[in-house]
C-alpha cells in the first residue's frame, strides 16, 4: 500500500494548500520498502488529486486542510489524515507500526486528525 | 533618588500590567516568537481566530499554530526578522481548528533590545471574514459560474452548490423553462473533482425511446437495421464526468425502468449487447414538470423519483425575482458587448420600466433574447423602447397607453391573466380553477366566454383523456 505525506524539509508541511513536495512511501507489512519525492502543487487541488490517483496512493498524511478539499479527496477513495505536524520519519514510523497519530496533532487540532467520515 | 527609582519601578510594573490588559482586550490576534520561531506569547484574540488555546500554542513553532498559506514560502515574520523592519497588512488565509479557511490581514515587526539586537518578532493579525462578507453584500450581487443574481433564494442555492458538487449523489434540478437549470448543472460539474472530465447534457424529451437509449447506452453492430458497427453511448463518452438528463419528466415508463437500473446497479447494457458495462458517471436530472405531482398521477415512477430526488434544487421563475432584471440586463449587455465587439452603454429608463413590467414566461432565456434583439436594432448608446421586441411594445400599449389606460380595461386584463394562470395551475380543470380563484364555477364559465379564453380539449378531470 502506498501512503503520501506533504512535506516541508524534514517536517510535515503545515498547510496542505502550500505544500510543494509529496513524499510517497510504499509500505509492506510494517516496513517501508520504497520511497520517492514528487513535486506537488497543493493549491491546485485537481492536479494534486490526479497525481495522488496516478500514484495509487491510498492514504494521505498532511498538515492543516480545509473540509471541502478533504471531502473531495475522500470521495476519490483516499483516506485523509490531516492536521498532523512534526518530524516526517517519526510520523511514518508511528503510522506503519499502527501507533496513535494524535500525539502528532497540530496544536488545538487534536480532534481533527481522524478521518472526516468518522469525526 | 531612591524614591525616584521606586516610582520608576512602580510605573514600569503598571505599564506592563496595562500592556497585558490592552493585549488581552483588543480584537487583533497578537503573538511573539523567539529566534527559533517558537511562540512566546499568544493573546486572547489569537486564541479565538486560530482556535488554538494559549496553553497549547506557547512553545510550539509558529507555523504549527498559525497555519497560514504564507508560512512555507513567503513568511512575513521571516522577512521582518531578516531585514529588521516592519511589514503592514499583508493579506493571507489561515486554517483554523474547525477546518475553515479564514481570510486575515497580517502585520509584522521585529522585537529588539535596547542595543537594537533582534530578539524575535511580533505578528498581529485581523480576522477579515466579516470584511470579505460585507464586501460581497455591498456589491449586492452573487455570482456563480455564468449565473448572477441579487435574490435571496438564488443566494441560498449558490451557497449550497459547493457541498452538493462535492457529493456524488444524483441531483434533481427543477424549474420552468429558461430558469438556468443547465447552468446549475454545469456549475455542479465545474465545482466537483470531475471538472476536467466531460460534461454532457441531453434533452430526453426531444428523442423517441429507442433513439434516446442508443444515444445514452450505445449499441452493438447488428442491434438494428443500419447498425453496421458498434457505437459507444454518452455514458461511455462521459466516463468519470457528468451527464445531465434534461426534461426527465418527459421520458416513457419503459425508459424510466432502464434508467432506474443504471442508478441502482451503476451499470448499463448497450442495445444488442448481453454484457453490462459499469459506469462511474455522475447523473444530474432536470425537469420543468412537477415530478411529485406526476408521481401521484401515475405518470412518473415513484421509485425513480425517490432515486433521483436525493438532492433537489428548485429554481424560481424570473417573475418571482424581478429584482434581478436590472442586474441581468447589465450582465447580458456586458456579455453581448464582449461577444459582438459593441459598446452599448445600458438601457434607458423607459425601456427598463417596460422590462420590469413583463412577466417573462420564458424566464431568463427570454430576457437574454430581448436584449439580443435590442443589439440588432441599436448601434450605440442606450437600448430604448424602440429597440425592444414588438410583443413587449404591444403589451406596453395595452398597459400604459393613455388612450387605453382606463382602470376598467387594466382590471379586465389582469382578471383575464389571473384566470388563465389558475387554469394552467389546475391542469385546465375548470372546477378546481374556480375553487382556486374563490369564485363559483358558473362565474368562471361566464368569464371564459367574456374574455374568449380558449381551452384545450381535455378538462383536467380525467388523466385518461389528457395528452
Amino acid at each position: 500500500m502506498k501512503i503520501a505525506i506533504t512535506i516541508w524539509g524534514t517536517k510535515i508541511s503545515p498547510v496542505f494548500d502550500s505544500a510543494r513536495t509529496l513524499l510517497v512511501v510504499e509500505v509492506q507489512g510494517a516496513k517501508v520498502v520504497e520511497r520517492r519525492h514528487e513535486p506537488f502543487e497543493g493549491h491546485l487541488l485537481n492536479r494534486s488529486l490526479m497525481l495522488i490517483r496516478a500514484l495509487d496512493v491510498r492514504v494521505l498524511l498532511c498538515g492543516a486542510l480545509c473540509e471541502a478539499p478533504a471531502r473531495i479527496l475522500e470521495a476519490n477513495g483516499v483516506e485523509v489524515i490531516p492536521f498532523l505536524s512534526g518530524d516526517v520519519e517519526k510520523v511514518i514510523e508511528s503510522y506503519v507500526q499502527g501507533g496513535d497519530l494524535a500525539k502528532f496533532s497540530l496544536p488545538g487540532c487534536r480532534g481533527c486528525t481522524c478521518r472526516w467520515n468518522q469525526s | 533618588m531612591k524614591k525616584n527609582s521606586q516610582a520608576a519601578k512602580a510605573a514600569e510594573s503598571i505599564t506592563d500590567a496595562a500592556n497585558e490588559i490592552i493585549l488581552e482586550s483588543i480584537s487583533d490576534g497578537v503573538f511573539t516568537v523567539d529566534l527559533d520561531w517558537r511562540i512566546m506569547s499568544f493573546n486572547r484574540a489569537a486564541e479565538e481566530i486560530t482556535g488554538t488555546p494559549r496553553s497549547e500554542a506557547i512553545g510550539r513553532y509558529c507555523w504549527e499554530v498559525f497555519r497560514s498559506n504564507m508560512c512555507e514560502g513567503n513568511c512575513a515574520l521571516k522577512r521582518t526578522m531578516k531585514e529588521g523592519k516592519s511589514f503592514v497588512s499583508s493579506s493571507t488565509h489561515i486554517i483554523n481548528n474547525l477546518r475553515q479557511n479564514v481570510p486575515i490581514a497580517v502585520s509584522t515587526s521585529p522585537l529588539k533590545n535596547s542595543k537594537g539586537q533582534i530578539l524575535g518578532g511580533v505578528e498581529t493579525f485581523r480576522d477579515h471574514s466579516l470584511v470579505e462578507e460585507l464586501r460581497r453584500e455591498l456589491s449586492g450581487s452573487f455570482e456563480f459560474g455564468n449565473m448572477v443574481s441579487r435574490s435571496k433564494t438564488m443566494k441560498r442555492i449558490f451557497n449550497i452548490l459547493p457541498q452538493v458538487a462535492e457529493s456524488d449523489s444524483t441531483v434533481l434540478i427543477e424549474g420552468e423553462t429558461g430558469t438556468g437549470k443547465e447552468l446549475i448543472a454545469r456549475a455542479l460539474h465545474n465545482l466537483s473533482w470531475r471538472k476536467n472530465e466531460p460534461f454532457i447534457a441531453i434533452n430526453c424529451g426531444a428523442l423517441p425511446d429507442t433513439l434516446l437509449e442508443s444515444e445514452l447506452f450505445g449499441f452493438k453492430a447488428g442491434a438494428f437495421t443500419n447498425a453496421d458497427k458498434d457505437k459507444p453511448g454518452l455514458f461511455q463518452a462521459a466516463g468519470m464526468g457528468t451527464i445531465l438528463l434534461d426534461e426527465i419528466g418527459d421520458t416513457s415508463p419503459a425508459f424510466q425502468v432502464r434508467l432506474l437500473r443504471v442508478l441502482e446497479e451503476r451499470e448499463f447494457q448497450p442495445l444488442g449487447s448481453i454484457k453490462a458495462i459499469k459506469t462511474e458517471t455522475r447523473i444530474l436530472t432536470a425537469t420543468n414538470c412537477n415530478l411529485a405531482e406526476m408521481v401521484e398521477r401515475g405518470k412518473f415512477r415513484r421509485d425513480l423519483f425517490y432515486r433521483i430526488n436525493i438532492i433537489s434544487i428548485s429554481l424560481p421563475p424570473l417573475r418571482e425575482r424581478m429584482e434581478d432584471v436590472p442586474f441581468l440586463v447589465e450582465h447580458f449587455i456586458k456579455k453581448l458587448n464582449f461577444i459582438k465587439g459593441r459598446s452599448i452603454s445600458g438601457v434607458d429608463k423607459e425601456a427598463m420600466s417596460l422590462l420590469l413590467t413583463h412577466d417573462y414566461p420564458g424566464n431568463i432565456r427570454e430576457l437574454e433574447n430581448i436584449i439580443e434583439h435590442g443589439f440588432v436594432l441599436c448601434n450605440a448608446g442606450d437600448l430604448m423602447v424602440s429597440h425592444l421586441p414588438v410583443s413587449l411594445l404591444q403589451r406596453k400599449d395595452r398597459m400604459l397607453s393613455p388612450a387605453k389606460s382606463v382602470i376598467g380595461e387594466n382590471v379586465a386584463a389582469f382578471e383575464e391573466e389571473t384566470i388563465v394562470a389558475a387554469l394552467k395551475r389546475n391542469n385546465y380543470n375548470r372546477i378546481a380553477a374556480a375553487r382556486d380563484l374563490g369564485i363559483h364555477k358558473s362565474t368562471l364559465f361566464r368569464k371564459l366566454q367574456k374574455y374568449q379564453i380558449s381551452l384545450p380539449k381535455y378538462d383536467g378531470r380525467s388523466s385518461r383523456s389528457n395528452p
